[in-house]
């Protein structure tokens, strides 16, 4: 048994399809009628052929007609006209109303579609029922009704159904809607993009609201250089475990192209997969807002993101650079001694023969560019001044105590 | 109603639009090819593409964000909703839609009169030595001092008033 089941998502999307097939035989009918045509608020339902007469309501006699659209894609429309128009105006009326939503959808999907219009005796509503389960329950159990009414003077001149099996979904799904196709892929891929981002986005609230970083974790990152000793920083494994616990990729890895300037390789981006067809290059703005996101919200890291390569414009692998804002390097850098130690360089025009702790503290502040080191003598620069002033005015980090680890765990 | 010339690209459900940041109407978004459809309660409004930037998203109160945009170069437009919605819609527009005066492709995840007022907090105060510090043009900085001295948030000296030590403590120190 087919089994027809949607997301609230693409059940969305086809009431909007819902929404352009009736709006394009409303207007048929209204030039028509000669007047204009009211549409009423539309519902959308997954019913039972079983139940059909849930759908076909009502007592007053219609003339009910049945419209297969074939061509690409497929659907059935039902109309149920009222009595009082008579056989030959529905027959004129249904013809107009098909070929312009015919020929509305043939543009939208890019297909020429041709739909047949049979009108049936008139009736009661359910007198059509056993016609309408012969059409459309071949072989599945579940169809969507998309239901509207079409007014003219207050007064209803058609119920409108469009119709759609298990079949006629999976054919819209797969239709290629030209012009986009390049960028999104098929009409189902089309509506999943947004749905996937949206999972993505979704993890990574997630993660920003439950996730604290400890600074003493950020500095560490912040004062290692060494490309391959950094990969073993807790901050690196986190970032790695974050990008790809929000489904950005696999394949991860972080290097540094300056010390205030970051490399972000994804060897296997889902990001690009979300957007299948496209073949623009650098479309992974998912990575990029996320990084952000990470650095501002995260690390309370100001940035700025781009996405340098990107693996639909046939580069190896998706590559983000991000800068980090200096000032809130310089926030989080000092630990230790290390101000007590640029005062004292401050103070002394040089200081040669440093111990090799202080040389170590002096050449991770040369590579900011707050000192320089030549032929062992370290020096405090311009910028290194005016780092001092920042630094030593810095507050007191309102709880410090909560970044450490308790005893139990250290 | 959207002609049929037009390719839905999605739609997003749960949003509410302003444009003056005060009053909100709850609204539907629909992304086509060529426009942008908002549905509010008094019907649909188009707003073409092709006049249609990005500017930035800002975080709003609760678990809630803002999408900022210009109709043209001057008119702002509000998109706000919940963080994960607001984030998915902003990259998602952001494959077709430009970002207003960005330079290609980067965005940016900071403020630069955050960094101002962090500086002039910390006691840096004049703008030659901001400079260095936060990577700006010192015509930048000057015209940031201005500003925050127009609205009391610091003195012509660059002292930070309790106005503006105020504005750096809601901020926090991240």
């Amino acid at each position: 048994m087919k089994e027809l089941y949607l997301s609230e998502f693409k059940k969305d999307a086809l009431k909007e399809l819902g929404n352009m097939s009736a709006s394009h035989a409303a207007n048929a009918l209204s030039e028509m009628l000669g007047g204009k045509v009211n549409v009423t608020a539309p519902d959308l339902n997954v019913v039972k052929i079983s139940n059909m007469g849930e759908v076909v309501e009502g007592d007053e006699d219609v003339i009910p007609v049945y419209s297969r659209l074939f061509g690409g894609i497929s659907g059935s429309v039902i109309m149920l006209f009222a009595s009082r128009y008579g056989p030959e105006k529905v027959e004129q009326w249904s013809s107009g109303m098909m070929l312009s939503l015919g020929n509305a959808m043939s543009r939208f999907f890019g297909v020429s579609l041709k739909p047949t219009v049979t009108v049936l005796p008139a009736g009661k509503p359910s007198s059509i029922l056993d016609y309408l389960r012969s059409k459309l329950g071949k072989g599945v159990e579940k169809a969507i009704f998309f239901r509207t009414r079409f007014m003219h003077s207050s007064s209803t001149v058609c119920h409108f159904f469009l119709s759609l099996n298990y079949d006629d979904v999976s054919y819209i799904m797969k239709a290629q809607i030209p012009e986009f196709t390049e960028e999104y892929g098929s009409f189902s891929e089309l509506l999943e993009t947004f749905e996937k981002l949206k999972v993505v986005e979704i993890k990574l609230y997630d993660i920003l609201k439950n996730t604290r970083v400890p600074k003493e974790e950020i500095r560490s990152f912040l004062r290692n250089f060494d490309p391959d000793d950094v990969k073993e920083e807790a901050l690196y494994k986190r970032l790695v475990d974050i990008l790809s616990g929000c489904d950005i990729g696999e394949g991860i890895t972080i290097s540094r192209i300056s010390p205030l300037e970051l490399l972000f390789r994804v060897e296997d981006c889902n990001v690009c997969k979300i957007i299948p067809a496209s073949k623009k290059g650098n479309i992974c703005y998912t990575t990029t807002t996320t990084l952000g996101r990470i650095f501002s919200e995260l690390l309370g890291i100001g940035c700025e993101v781009r996405e340098v390569e990107c693996a639909k414009n046939s580069a190896d692998a998706c590559v983000h650079q991000v800068s980090m804002e200096q000032l809130d390097v310089f926030h989080v850098l000092p630990e230790g001694d290390d101000i007590e130690f640029l005062e004292r360089l401050a103070d002394t025009a040089e200081l040669p023969n440093l111990p090799s702790r202080e040389l170590r503290i002096a050449d991770v502040y040369a590579q900011y560019g707050v000192t320089t080191m030549k032929d062992g003598i370290v020096t405090l620069t311009d910028l290194g001044r005016i780092f001092l002033t920042f630094a030593k005015n810095k507050p007191r980090e309102e709880n410090p105590a909560s970044e450490e680890k308790p005893p139990w765990e250290s | 109603m959207k002609t049929a010339e037009e390719k839905l690209l999605f739609k997003v459900n749960d949003l509410y639009f302003s444009i003056n940041y005060k009053e909100w109407k709850k609204c539907i978004l629909a992304s086509t090819d060529l426009n942008v459809w908002l549905r509010t309660q008094e019907g649909w409004i188009k707003f073409p593409n092709d006049k249609l930037s990005i500017q930035e998203v800002k975080k709003a109160s609760g678990d809630s964000s803002v999408l900022i945009m210009y109709i043209g170069d001057k008119n702002k437009a509000f998109l706000g909703g919940k963080q994960p919605i607001i984030y998915s819609l902003y990259n998602a527009l952001m494959s077709f839609l430009p970002t207003k005066g960005d330079s290609l492709g980067a965005i940016k995840f900071t403020d630069s009169k955050r960094l101002v007022l962090r500086a002039l907090y910390q006691g840096v105060r004049r703008p030659e030595n901001i400079m260095p510090l936060v990577k700006r043009e010192y015509d930048e900085i000057v015209e940031i001092l201005r500003e925050f001295e127009r609205e009391g948030i610091c003195t012509k000296a660059g002292i930070l008033t309790e106005k503006g030590r105020l504005i750096m403590m809601e901020e926090g120190y991240k």
